[in-house]
C-alpha cells in the first residue's frame, strides 16, 4: 500500500537563511518555507526513514523555473538517477507553484526502492526561490527492510560476542 | 537531526555580479581595488583574456547577513544567472561611453522579465585634463535609460550588496504571504 511517508529528513541543502530552515519543507504545511539565498543551481536531499518504492512526489514552491528530481537506490546518498525534469511557469508573487508527478512507467528502476531523493532547482524566475512543502508517497520495501534489520541484529550480536571475549580477557 | 544550515546563525546570500564595459576602461582595476579594500591598484595594464571570477564577502551592517559577491570580470556571454551588473566607461574615452547602450542591452538580455540591479561607473574621473565625457552627459544617459534612481554612489559594490540584501528581504516577505 502506498502511503504518505512521514519522518522525512533533510540531509543536505546548498543554502539557507537560519530564519527559514530547510526542515520547514517537511513540516506538512505550506505555511512555512525554505528560501534559497542566491545563485543557481540549488539542491537539497530528502532522506527517507526506510527503503521505499517511490510512487509520487509533490512540491509546493515559489519562483522556481526548473526542477530536476533524482533518487538514489543505494544505501548512501550517491549515484542519483533522474526521475523528473521539467521547466515550470511562474505562478506570480502570491501563489504557490504546485508540481506533482508519478514515477514514469518507462523508468527502468521504477521497482527499485530508494532511501534518498535529491531535488535540484536548476533556475529561478527570480534571484531567490522558496519551497514551502515536499511530500513523497511510496510503498515500503519489506524484504529490503527486514534484510537491513537482520543485518543490524547480526552486527549487534557480533559486537556482543566481542564484548564477552573482552570481558573474559579482563578476568584473566 | 540538525543539518548544516541550522548550525550557523549567519545568513549568507550569494550574488553573481557581472562587470561590463569596453576594453581598457578599468574593469579589472575596479574589481581589484574593491576586493583588496583599496590596498591594491594595479599599476600596469594587463589585458584580461579569460573570464576572471573573484569572491568578496560583504557584511551588511546591523544584520546577520553577509553577501558573497561573485564578481565576473568578462565579456557578456557568461552573464546567465547574473543578479547584478556594473557597467563601466572611461570619462577620457568617448568610444567607451558610446558603447554603454550596447552593454546595457546585454545586461537586459540576461534579465528577461526580471528587474535589473546595476550601477553605471564613470571611471578615471581623476584625469580632469583629458576628460571628454562630462558628469552631465553620464547622468543624461542614465536618465534616458530610466536608470537614474540614485546618483553619487561612491562604493558601487557595497551599494549593490545592500541592494541585493534588500531584494532578499522583500522576496522572503512575499514568500511568507503566499496563498495556501
Amino acid at each position: 500500500m502506498a502511503e504518505n511517508i512521514t519522518n522525512l529528513r533533510i540531509s543536505m541543502v546548498t543554502s539557507g537563511d537560519p530564519r527559514f530552515p530547510a526542515e520547514n519543507m517537511l513540516d506538512g504545511t505550506t505555511k512555512t518555507f525554505w528560501a534559497s539565498t542566491g545563485l543557481f543551481p540549488q539542491e537539497f536531499i530528502v532522506s527517507l526513514p526506510a527503503y521505499y518504492v517511490i510512487k509520487k512526489v509533490s512540491i509546493w514552491s515559489m519562483k522556481v523555473a526548473g526542477w530536476t528530481v533524482s533518487r538514489s537506490t543505494g544505501d548512501a546518498p550517491f549515484d542519483f538517477d533522474e526521475i523528473y525534469r521539467e521547466d515550470i511557469e511562474d505562478a506570480g508573487d502570491q501563489s504557490l507553484q504546485v508540481t506533482s508527478f508519478s514515477i514514469s512507467s518507462s523508468d527502468s528502476k521504477r521497482e527499485y526502492s530508494a532511501k534518498n531523493v535529491k531535488f535540484t532547482i536548476r533556475k529561478g524566475h527570480s534571484d531567490f526561490t522558496a519551497v514551502h512543502r515536499v511530500a513523497i508517497t511510496g510503498e515500503i520495501d519489506a524484504s529490503r527492510e527486514s534484510e537491513r534489520k537482520n543485518k543490524k541484529e547480526r552486527d549487534l550480536a557480533a559486537d556482543e560476542d566481542e564484548l564477552s571475549v573482552g570481558r573474559a580477557v579482563r578476568v584473566h | 537531526m540538525s543539518t548544516l544550515s541550522l548550525q550557523t546563525s549567519k545568513n549568507v546570500l550569494r550574488c553573481k555580479c557581472i562587470v561590463l564595459g569596453n576594453q581598457g576602461v578599468g574593469k579589472t582595476s575596479l574589481v581589484q581595488v574593491f576586493q583588496s579594500d583599496g590596498a591594491q591598484f594595479p599599476k600596469n595594464y594587463n589585458m584580461t583574456i579569460n573570464s576572471e571570477v573573484c569572491v568578496k564577502v560583504v557584511n551588511i551592517p546591523d544584520t546577520n547577513a553577509s553577501i558573497e559577491m561573485f564578481l565576473h570580470d568578462i565579456a557578456g556571454h557568461e552573464c546567465e544567472g547574473a543578479s547584478a551588473f556594473v557597467i563601466v566607461y572611461d570619462v577620457t574615452n568617448p568610444e567607451s561611453f558610446a558603447s554603454m547602450g550596447r552593454w546595457l542591452q546585454i545586461a537586459k538580455r540576461c534579465r528577461v522579465g526580471k528587474q535589473i540591479h546595476g550601477v553605471l561607473v564613470a571611471n578615471k574621473a581623476d584625469l580632469d585634463l583629458r576628460r571628454s565625457i562630462s558628469r552631465q552627459q553620464g547622468e543624461e544617459f542614465a536618465k534616458a535609460n530610466k536608470l537614474a534612481q540614485n546618483v553619487d554612489v561612491d562604493a558601487p559594490f557595497y551599494y549593490l550588496s545592500n541592494m541585493f540584501h534588500e531584494h532578499f528581504e522583500a522576496a522572503v516577505k512575499s514568500f511568507s504571504k503566499a496563498e495556501h
